[in-house]
């Protein structure tokens, strides 16, 4: 937790504490009354920086007052008079959806669970706040893995969910990829293949029972040889097209 | 020529802004107080915005202030959205190039103010930092502090591992 320390002249101290927890202040009754306590962490609620007046407070005390398990690293206490104000980065204090709309931008399209998981490892709130948002979790590649595929499924929750089966950049093969999202065909909304083998342009619209029934927009990139000009492809087996469908493109690719 | 019709905006710490209405109202917030009350002489006030913010949120307005509403909502899951989605104009990164307190205040602003597309560039300028760090990298970056456990810590890692290799 960061702390730091301001000394006047009169040998007065303040401690400026600020954002993401408060584990000094469960201990601190010894250093810091009730009263003063509750205003702490009602001003902690409030997640704002805060500037707390104290009777002079010897620095040995204050230190006493954070745990030392709760500093790491580069993070120690500035001691010295006019050191460096290090306040924490204001990221954290963001409100949730805004903090969500950054992370949506910064994932890679094509890996945007290996990005996701990644950044669930920065601290607690970033993991919170990231597995409780299953829209950010809906764009699943075959570039993830089975892993990766498996992970996205299970945070999705019943977001509606954006395929991409690319044979230029998988790596979990077609069969299995549609496998596991079969399990969730009800919420597929887009679905884009791009291959250069019929059979794999055909089949993800080939259910085994029914056709998607929330299916938006079907993109197919079928990059074919002169040989196969002139052959039809038959989506959805023959059924009926959903009747969610808005948008079908066919790309030679 | 008359001159363009005026408002007056008042920061958090009392500074007054004389603005054409044209470029306050880049700010969805001031657009419709404005609609509410009918125009009037009395400064609006910003409580959530103090004056150096509000004189760098102003800016952008004013080199913005002939651009085209933004369009509604695009589906920013969509593949091709998200691809386009961090490009930023010239002019908006260097307008960003702030330290890291004033770019978020700039955000918290351009949210409250409700001022999309420069809540947008500041969404984006975030998302560009973030981009292809490591965790560790990102908390030293914004000065985030570790608080996992070290078992906790173990156990993400462990169930992480097939992400890591890349």
């Amino acid at each position: 937790m960061p702390v730091e320390m301001e000394g006047s002249s009169w040998g007065h101290r303040s401690a400026t504490l600020a954002n993401s927890e408060i584990p000094g202040f469960a201990t601190s009754s010894s250093t810091i009354n009730a009263v003063e306590a509750l205003v702490l962490w009602k001003k902690w609620r409030l997640q704002k920086p805060l500037v707390v007046e104290t009777i002079p407070t010897p620095v040995t005390q204050i230190k006493e007052m954070i745990s030392h398990k709760d500093l790491k690293g580069s993070e120690k206490l500035p001691t010295k008079r006019g050191s460096r104000r290090r306040r924490p980065g204001p990221i954290n204090l963001l409100p949730e959806e805004i903090f969500i709309t950054v992370i949506r931008l910064s994932i890679d399209a094509d890996t945007p669970v290996h990005d996701l998981v990644r950044l669930t490892a920065v601290c607690r709130l970033w993991k919170r706040i990231l597995e409780e948002a299953p829209t950010l979790w809906t764009g699943v590649t075959a570039a993830e893995g089975l892993e990766g595929v498996r992970r996205a499924l299970r945070m999705v929750q019943d977001a509606p969910l954006h395929l991409k089966f690319d044979n230029s950049n998988f790596t979990v093969d077609l069969e299995t990829y549609f496998q596991e999202m079969r399990s969730k065909i009800s919420q597929w909304k887009t679905l884009l293949v791009r291959s250069s083998d019929r059979y794999q342009i055909v089949s993800p619209t080939c259910p085994a029972s029914t056709a998607p029934p929330t299916l938006e927009l079907l993109h197919l990139i079928y990059s074919y040889s002169p040989a196969q000009v002139g052959d039809g492809i038959e989506l959805f087996g023959g059924q009926p097209v959903p009747v969610s469908l808005k948008d079908v493109w066919l790309d030679a690719g | 020529m008359s001159a363009a019709p005026q408002v007056t905006l008042e920061s958090s710490d009392g500074e007054k802004f004389k603005v054409d209405k044209e470029v306050a109202e880049r700010s969805v917030l001031i657009k419709n107080m404005i609609e509410d009350v009918g125009e009037s002489d009395n400064p609006i006030p910003l409580p959530n915005v103090n004056a150096s913010v509000l004189k760098k949120v102003l800016e952008y307005c004013e080199h913005h202030r002939g651009d085209p509403l933004p369009a509604a909502d695009a589906d920013p899951s969509n593949d091709d959205n998200r691809k386009r989605a961090t490009e930023i104009s010239d002019w908006d990164q260097k307008f960003i190039q702030v330290d890291q307190e004033m770019l978020f205040e700039i955000i918290l602003a351009a949210n409250y103010m409700d001022i999309k597309p420069l809540l947008d560039v500041g969404c984006k300028t975030v998302a560009n930092m973030i981009k292809g760090k490591t965790p560790e990298e990102i908390r030293k970056l914004f000065n985030i502090v570790n608080d996992f456990t070290p078992e906790e810590e173990a156990q993400i890692k462990k169930e992480n591992e097939w992400a890591e290799d890349r």
